[in-house]
């Protein structure tokens, strides 16, 4: 495997005297969260890896999807592998093409033992995987009214967002790309105003794939991100979970500290040496 | 690794029809897919059956789920259509 499948994994988080972090919470639905990362489950090589990168990432939210048990292979379930006193499982509705399929996924979730939080995607064009906004909104109403936690997977649209908080949706989950792309946020100037108008966290989910892009998310204010594919097609997955985890803590910690203004003209971080001119 | 699961398929298909010779069966889909039962047969049942846990499953018969606390005392009736999901990775 070489250099970039060693992990590097068990080093902890840089320790600085100062942790902005210490007492910076994600509270969402009441509940409070110390990571701001979430991760999905999709696409892993093997349980195992699975479970280190989940461990690696410092997420306390998990996403996982709902399907036919095999009959000839019961056992392949993600109940057998994630503890579920230290995460929490967010189950969401893919695979749904319209408001009553989520809406089905939701609750046989909730009967297959979850807790009633559900990751709302209602994405009817397999191409680009893009959520029906009239579909979703529809959804989310019904499950909000059934006490559901509504985590809904978004396009980057302001009005949108806005919408789906008046309904009670716990979060709003704009995506900076297409689901699996890796393209990171082409939609910032959208997601900047859902940032400033939201008042529940709003969490950039989907095309983030380097650390980078999620550093950005959260520089720009973003209350969490969710990650998985960046994560789970790494020959490192471990490592690479890490890298997300450091560069999640480090956006949300420039955003904490203020992050200077941008200007045009050039202005000096030396102090003038005028003796040079005289 | 086909002969594997062809040989499971068979067990699990076939032999119920079998057992079940000279007693009244029924048809119901499961995932899809047709499988003989005997009358009266309960959720519980068919779930030790399959070898499926069922603290980690749920259960849909003809789109309306089945609460777990109910596994023991729901029948199955001919023509049911029933789904059993459970949790796999995703995003």
């Amino acid at each position: 495997m070489g250099e970039i499948g060693r992990h590097i994994v068990g080093h902890d988080t840089v320790n600085d005297n100062v942790d902005t972090l210490k007492d910076d919470k994600l509270i969402i639905s009441g509940r409070a969260f110390s990571s701001r990362l979430m991760v999905g489950t999709g696409k892993f090589s093997s349980p195992e890896i699975m479970l280190m990168a989940i461990e690696a990432s410092g997420a306390q939210i998990v996403t996982v999807a709902l399907r036919r048990v095999e009959i000839n292979n019961p056992d392949d379930n993600m109940l057998r592998y994630i503890d579920r006193d230290k995460y929490l499982l967010l189950p969401n509705t893919s695979g749904a093409r319209d408001a009553e399929e989520a809406v089905r996924l939701a609750r046989l979730s909730r009967a297959a033992g979850c807790e009633p939080w559900v990751k709302l995607e209602v994405t009817p064009d397999p191409y680009y995987l893009l959520p029906d906004p009239v579909e979703t909104l529809k959804a989310a109403r019904v499950l909000v009214k059934e006490g559901f936690t509504v985590l809904p997977y978004i396009n980057a649209d302001p009005v949108l967002a806005k919408r789906l908080q008046d309904i009670g949706a716990a979060t709003v989950m704009p995506l900076g790309a297409p689901i699996g792309t890796n393209r990171g946020i082409k939609t910032r100037e959208q997601i900047a105003i859902i940032i400033e108008q939201a008042t529940v966290p709003v969490v950039v989910d989907a095309g983030l794939g380097a650390p980078s892009h999620a550093a950005e998310a959260m520089e720009m204010g973003a209350d969490a991100v969710l990650v998985n594919t960046a994560i789970a097609v790494s020959p490192s997955p471990p490592d690479m979970a890490r890298a997300f985890r450091l560069s999640v803590e480090a956006g949300r910690t420039a955003f904490l500290a203020g992050l200077p203004e941008q200007g045009v003209k050039a202005s000096a971080s030396s102090p003038l040496t005028d003796f040079l001119y005289e | 690794m086909n002969d594997i699961d062809e040989k499971r398929d068979a067990v699990i298909t076939k032999e119920p029809i079998q057992n079940y010779r000279g007693k009244s069966s029924i048809t119901v889909s499961i995932n899809g897919k047709d499988r003989a039962l005997p009358q009266s047969y309960t959720i519980s049942a068919l779930l030790s059956e399959l070898n499926i846990d069922p603290l980690k499953v749920a259960v849909e018969i003809n789109k309306k789920i089945a609460l777990r606390e109910e596994f023991n005392n729901i029948s199955l009736n001919h023509g049911d259509r029933i789904e059993i999901v459970s949790f796999v990775g995703g995003g």
